[in-house]
């Protein structure tokens, strides 16, 4: 089941909303949260939600082991077990790894020697043992089928069994869940579940199970045990929903038509023309599917309680690729952030070292995204403009004119969709490349109606501006103006400590005259009419079963 | 470049609204409303609530789009098997996806607004047609406010056996006389602007080129192929949202036939305009609300005895479009109206005879056609004085038929074929013994 479709719209959401507000008791909506998600996911997979259920009651169980073990650890060394406090994250301030810096307090919470010392060896064996079956299951369904065909392709005969296997929806996004909470259980950042429902509703809810944000249980375990649900967080959360359903179902939906009537055919025959509006396409689509997809489910999240963190925060208006992974699939960062590259020893190596962890972290970002060879270039490819940023050309860029910088920027991630978008092989994506300089011509063998670029020409403002954080930027001046702080310089998404999607919803606090106030008002009406005009659109889409893939089903 | 990893603490969210507003009221209330309207639409069905056309999902049924019934599992002992097989799912899916309020409605007003963007993008260059929306395969022809379907392609093997395998049975077969009337349907380069830009896109003049080929030798074949000079004179005599000839195109259609097989010509007096609106099947393909007026030929055709399968009816019988709803007359005129799957015959097998003709004039003839015989059928049987449709050459059917048996079964000794180019080119795929 997806969330722009008219099942998911127009009978499971619902009656899940009903059914969860009708019902008085917490554990009560947990567990309804944890059916809804599973029939969410059996809706689609009916044979892999066993693998899912498998998942949830092995991570229960080697939490609850490695939990027992450091109990029993702490208890011998006459201390009580008590929790190490993790310290908080700062989804933005990692400087795209490159400021990643152990502090004392990190060295233990990332398994300093002395963070090593206290913590049992039985606990890190079972955490082994957790990471075994859940890398265990992601490699066998996602890079086996993969490894065998590479391995026969060079071997030239079939060595290994030629294995087909579908891709369970969503197991990239619910195994790095699994393995951040086995992982913090180890660190003793947070306590293991005891109860196996409630931990399945982390790890399967629906909001976030098959897309992501990548959820780390401790964001959601307080609200898991003890949650608040307001009327105004609710309809935070609808409003969020129905931004993200339109930038899914209006915008992504309609540049993924032309990027996928592009992008199959040969660059020869659709020359520079045809090769650049498809990835100019692609680089819409997936950014507004995905960030589609991210915003419906914070939307979903606040809800029903819960405070998901932010996943994009307006990427193509980076001035760096830096910048760009900071602000682009934010929970993915900083979980490689957190759970491999500061355990590989982050930036307090010597240079080659750490040039080899940024390697290793955006070779597995690429593989991640899916058992290809572009996958894995494309990977590598932001990994090694990181680390010449890094090294000396993040300074330089400092120098130039914003402009600039930000064209930059966009030149790094056309080129970065188009390794991830092309599939074929290298020599394919070779060939797009030069199409890209004019290899083919203007427009190869076809012409340009042909073509269909044309037809999505007056979509480019509103695409352009709904990249940007024109919105956001015009709340925060008006919010202003009616608190009567004129000539404030606003920043509407600051590349750091942005780290939750502000409410859609403009609202004037403090001290505001009648008249501003009035104002406003008006306004933040005619914003919530035009967000209902969004809705109704979206939902004539959904209803007329037009096209509608999610990219990030197939990671 | 920092040096120091932050541990103050995150970012906190952005406060919530510390309570709700009225306005958070509206934005929830109207969110409910939408999206729990098929529910409620359902329901309201089930318990045998009679709603308006424009709210209920059978419109939109008969439109681009439409979704059709999986069957609910007939026991609750099989629900775990069909849920694991996707098939209850499929049903849920189903009825939740007919039953959305106005589905008819959205399906139009999405394609509309793709569709403005579409044409806002064209002012800059002036394609004189355009998609219906995106991804489309029909066009709005911007200038006539008319449809028009992809070029068509991958046609010549196909023209080219027809070609080859009527001029071989035509020479066994001397004393049968054959006419093969090709109808435009927007295959024309002069009437349809898009074919300039479709790179190997097969054209009715390529078809007639084809025939003139394979049929040079063949004095007992004759071939009318249509050819407009503009979309002007093609739409005084086509419907501007459908594939269909108007009555007045196949009137047109029939005095050249006439004139070609020396038959009396027809002489309209006029025409008489019926409703609702026609919304032809480029509209509910593409998506597109373009309508044209339906019309009829002032015409008594009471002398005709129309015989199907089952039944006789008079040749001014339109008894099936009398008595069906508005909405099936406005989606169905040609069928509902012309009728011949509707009440003529359901196994496509209806023979024509008009008391008008003496038995001595009398050319009793095999009409093989797709679905352009429905409003020429009454024509040709008033000039050939007996013709037996068969509705072969449409693009559903498939058959073992020979027109060797046929010819012998009936007694006929001529045979007019009469359709669009494109099921020529599929005609013997799906009729593989035909010419045996």
């Amino acid at each position: 089941m997806v969330f722009s479709s008219a099942i998911f719209l127009f009978g499971f959401l619902p009656l899940v909303v009903a059914l969860y507000f009708a019902l008085p008791w917490l554990a009560a909506k947990n567990i309804l949260l944890l059916v809804a998600s599973l029939l969410f996911y059996a809706w689609g997979e009916p044979v892999y939600v066993w693998l899912m259920v498998l998942s949830i009651v092995a991570n229960w169980l080697f939490a609850l082991c490695i939990g027992g073990a450091q109990t029993r650890s702490a208890r011998r060394r006459g201390k009580r077990g008590s929790l190490r406090r993790a310290p908080e994250r700062a989804l933005g301030d990692d400087d795209g790894f490159d400021s990643l810096d152990v502090s004392p307090a990190e060295k233990a919470y990332y398994g300093s020697e002395a963070g090593r010392a206290r913590t049992p060896a039985l606990a890190t064996c079972f955490l082994v043992l957790a990471l075994v079956f859940d890398l265990g299951a992601l490699c066998t369904f996602k890079y086996l089928p993969f490894i065998c065909e590479q391995v026969n392709r060079l071997a030239g005969s079939a060595v290994l069994p030629d294995i087909q296997l579908a891709l369970p929806i969503g197991i990239s996004f619910y195994t790095l869940q699994a393995i951040s909470y086995v992982v913090d259980v180890w660190r003793g950042h947070v306590k293991a579940q005891a109860n196996p429902l409630y931990l399945g509703t982390y790890i399967a809810m629906f909001p976030q199970l098959v897309a992501g944000p990548i959820v780390r249980y401790t964001d959601i375990e307080e609200a898991l045990m003890a949650r608040h649900t307001s009327f105004a967080g609710f309809a935070r959360g609808v409003r969020l929903f129905i931004v993200g359903l339109g930038k899914k179902v209006l915008l992504a939906n309609v540049c993924g038509i032309l990027a996928d009537s592009l992008l199959p055919l040969a660059p020869a025959d659709i020359g520079f023309v045809g090769c650049a509006s498809a990835i100019c396409a692609y680089t819409f689509q997936i950014y507004f599917d995905f960030g589609g997809y991210s915003d419906m489910a914070i939307g979903l999240g606040s809800m029903f309680g819960f405070e998901y963190p932010r996943n994009f925060n307006y990427p193509y208006i980076s001035t760096s690729t830096t910048e760009f992974w900071r602000r682009w699939h934010m929970t993915l960062g900083s979980f490689f952030r957190d759970y491999v590259y500061i355990p590989l020893g982050g930036n307090r190596v010597s240079t080659p070292r750490w040039m080899l962890n940024l390697l290793i972290v955006w070779g597995l970002t690429g593989i991640w995204h899916g058992a290809a060879w572009n996958f894995l270039l494309w990977g590598l490819y932001y990994g090694v403009i990181l680390m010449l940023e890094k090294l000396f050309w993040l300074r330089v860029l400092e120098k130039l004119p914003r402009a600039l910088r930000h064209l930059y920027a966009i030149l790094v991630f056309f080129f970065g969709w188009m390794i991830f978008a092309v599939s074929g092989g290298l020599g394919t994506t070779a060939r797009w490349f030069l199409a890209l300089f004019g290899r083919y011509g203007w427009l190869g063998t076809s012409n340009l109606w042909e073509l269909q670029s044309w037809s999505y020409v007056a979509l480019i403002p509103i695409l352009v501006l709904a990249s940007t954080p024109i919105i956001p930027w015009l709340r925060k001046k008006l919010e202003l103006w009616a608190q009567g702080a004129s000539g404030v310089r606003v920043e509407a998404a600051p590349g750091r400590g942005n780290d939750f999607v502000p409410p859609c919803k403009l609202s004037a606090t403090g001290a505001v005259s009648d008249a501003r106030g009035r104002v406003v008002g008006l306004i933040s009406l005619a914003a919530d009419l035009g967000l209902l005009l969004v809705l109704v659109a979206s939902l004539m889409s959904v209803a007329s079963n037009s096209y509608n893939p999610f990219i990030y089903f197939q990671f | 470049m920092a040096k120091h990893f932050d541990t103050t603490p995150a970012h906190a969210p952005e406060p919530r609204a510390p309570r709700a507003t009225w306005t958070d009221v509206l934005v929830c209330a109207v969110t409910c409303v939408l999206m729990c309207g098929a529910l409620a639409l359902w329901g309201l069905k089930e318990c045998g609530v009679t709603l308006p056309v424009w709210l209920d999902g059978e419109t939109a049924n008969h439109l681009a789009g439409a979704v059709y019934g999986a069957p609910w599992p007939e026991s609750l002992a099989e629900v775990p098997e069909a849920f694991s097989k996707g098939e209850l799912q499929e049903a849920f899916d189903t009825r939740i996806t007919q039953n959305i309020p106005a589905r008819a409605v959205a399906l139009m007003g999405n394609t509309a607004l793709q569709r403005s963007a579409i044409k806002a993008s064209n002012t800059l260059f002036r394609w004189p047609a355009y998609p219906t929306y995106y991804g489309s395969n029909y066009f709005y022809f911007d200038e006539f406010d008319a449809l028009l379907p992809a070029p068509l392609t991958n046609m010549t093997d196909g023209w080219e056996d027809f070609g080859t395998q009527i001029a071989g049975f035509a020479e066994r077969h001397p004393d049968v006389e054959f006419l093969v009337y090709v109808s435009t349907e927007s295959s024309d380069a002069d009437v349809n602007p898009v074919y300039a830009y479709r790179e190997g896109a097969d054209s009715i003049e390529d078809f007639g080129a084809i025939l003139e080929d394979t049929l040079q030798s063949s004095s007992n074949v004759r071939t009318i192929v249509e050819d407009f000079s503009s979309p002007d004179d093609y739409y005084e005599l086509y419907f501007k949202s459908d594939n269909h000839w108007t009555i007045l195109g196949a009137e047109a259609g029939y005095n050249r036939i006439a004139e070609e097989m020396g038959l009396p010509a027809l002489e309209v007096d006029g025409t008489k305009e019926l409703s609702p609106r026609y919304l032809g099947s480029w509209s509910r393909l593409g998506l597109a609300d373009v309508t044209d007026a339906p019309t009829d030929i002032d015409e008594d055709f009471s002398d005709l005895t129309i015989t199907t399968t089952n039944n006789v009816y008079n040749g001014n019988d339109h008894s099936s479009y009398d008595e069906a709803t508005e909405l099936f007359k406005a989606i169905n005129f040609v069928q509902e109206y012309y009728n011949l799957f509707g009440i003529y015959s359901t196994d496509g097998i209806v023979s024509i005879d008009s008391a008008l003709v003496a038995p001595e004039d009398c050319r009793p003839t095999i009409v093989v056609c797709d679905s352009y015989g429905y409003q020429s059928g009454r024509m040709l049987a008033r000039g050939f004085g007996h013709v037996d449709l068969r509705y072969w050459l449409y693009v559903f059917d498939e058959g073992d038929q020979r027109l060797e048996d046929t010819l012998a079964e009936t007694g006929d000794k001529t045979v007019v074929f009469l359709a669009a180019p494109q099921y020529y080119s599929t005609f013997l795929s799906r009729h593989p013994h035909f010419f045996e």
